[in-house]
């Protein structure tokens, strides 16, 4: 009789863990790692899921009682369908691309034109990364163009058998020389330098100098 | 009456020596369920059997804290250590404690690169009211142990700029008991394909390989950082660049 009290008692404890959305004995470790799962207070939790989630009570100090919510969502884009670099890039562009505009706002002046491109194996994913700084520029109040500076096809071939760091001072040179870029525009040039790294780099040139950010 | 007593008391010593060993022999079979929370299952482009760090030299740093015992923090240390080195790079590794010096401060070599990192846990929790129950129906009814932990990932240059900063959150959970370990093992057995077993060490083995693959990559990418803000300066002879497109067709 005690046993099936105690049963009783533990029942909502094994009914939290039916409902755990991102473990399941039948669930294959390739589903679990298709979930986004943070862990957050129960009053963030109650936030954004009130529905779900209890109001903690205010009699439960959050020290005396270690109470937190598992929050999952299922990924967008599963694990594998796009290539590995392509996924860890876009999967955090909107960071990249929102630390990156804001270190080259406070390079330019309040009324710099900028024009932006990107540089990836990829043209789809660098468009990608071009429309999303452009946007982010935009919305964090700078004048920004649709057009790209572009080279002549001389310059082109020349600057194929420079060096990575070359190419960009090179090419940065000869979009002022060629008035590409004017006296108060600035081209934002976003890029990966390394196959085998999963982030973004850019530099900005301005009035022929070209400059790394990051 | 008291031959019974008599008689009787040893039968009930008897069951309970059997369950006794039962429930200590049934608390060893524990199943280990590994889920990455944040970062640990992004992808990872870098080959760690590669030689990624030749002449680079690395200061390992594992700061121990509350939840990260000295100990552990050295066991840590001396793993990655032996990860980036098997990738080529000359290591050096420190736990520093209270009232020590660093290496960094004394070293007359500065390292290319020092990673610190620190382990903390988010979360705990062990249902009491299932410990109890599991004891009563000798581990057939399981217990549970639900942690969270928090590794802290800081990549700086010798000149303490901070290239990559990354959290990634792993949890566990514990399953101890011998009825959830026999219907894991019949279905590691008969059921689930090989990546997907519970039984055995395999929760330890894929945080492991998610971790140091994780690391590996922050690594990389910490070390192309610094030579783009540094200009290009060392020598890169592994450096492959795409192709420049000078207008990225839409």
């Amino acid at each position: 009789m005690e046993t099936f009290i105690i049963f009783l008692m533990a029942l909502p404890s094994l009914a939290d863990r039916a409902g755990d959305p991102s473990l399941n004995a039948f669930r294959s470790k390739a589903e679990a790692r298709n979930m986004e799962c943070t862990r957050v207070s129960q009053a963030q939790a109650h936030e954004r899921f009130p529905g779900q989630v209890p109001e903690p009570s205010p009699r439960v100090s959050s020290n005396l009682m270690d109470i937190d919510a598992l929050v999952c969502t299922p990924r967008i884009v599963r694990v594998g369908e796009r290539p590995a670099r392509d996924e860890a890039i876009l999967s955090s562009l909107s960071q990249s691309v929102s630390d990156i505009a804001q270190v080259a706002g406070a390079v330019g002046d309040p009324d710099t034109l900028w024009h932006v491109d990107a540089f990836y194996p990829d043209p789809r994913v660098a468009h990608k990364i071009a429309v999303a700084a452009r946007t982010h520029l935009v919305e964090t109040g700078h004048l920004v163009s649709d057009r790209v500076p572009l080279l002549a096809a001389g310059d082109l071939l020349v600057m194929r058998d420079l060096p990575e760091r070359k190419r960009f001072e090179l090419a940065c040179a000869r979009f002022f020389a060629e008035h590409a870029l004017g006296e108060h525009e600035a081209f934002l040039g976003i890029t990966v330098v390394d196959p085998r790294e999963t982030q973004l780099h850019a530099g900005v040139c301005q009035k022929g100098v070209w400059q790394w950010l990051r | 009456m008291n031959g019974s007593f008599t008689t009787a008391a040893p039968l009930p010593r008897g069951i309970a020596l059997c369950a006794l060993s039962l429930v200590v022999l049934a608390s060893s079979g524990c199943v280990t369920v590994y889920q990455p929370l944040v970062a640990l299952q992004r992808p990872v482009v870098v080959d760690p059997r590669l030689p990624n760090f030749e002449h680079t030299r690395v200061l390992l740093r594992c700061i121990p804290g509350d939840d990260f015992p000295a100990s552990d923090a050295e066991v840590l240390c001396r793993k990655l250590g032996t990860l980036f080195r098997n990738q080529g790079a000359t290591v050096e590794s420190e736990v520093p404690r209270n009232g020590r010096g660093s290496r960094l401060d004394d070293a007359a070599e500065k390292p290319d690169l020092v990673l610190d990192v620190r382990s903390r846990r988010l979360h705990y929790d062990d249902h009491p009211i299932l410990t109890v129950l599991s004891a009563l129906t000798l581990t057939l009814v399981p217990t549970i142990v639900d942690e969270s932990f928090e590794q802290a990932v800081a990549i700086r240059d010798a000149g303490g700029m901070l290239l990559v900063n990354d959290v990634m959150q792993a949890r566990f959970v514990r399953y101890s008991g011998v009825g959830v370990w026999s219907v894991n093992a019949v279905l590691d057995l008969l059921v689930r394909p090989d990546e997907d077993d519970l039984t055995g060490d395999t929760a330890s083995e894929d945080f492991s390989r998610d971790f140091y693959a994780q690391v590996s990559q922050l690594m990389v990418n910490a070390r192309i950082r610094s030579k783009v803000l540094h200009g290009f300066d060392e020598p890169a002879p592994d450096v492959l660049l795409p192709d420049l497109q000078l207008s990225s067709p839409p």
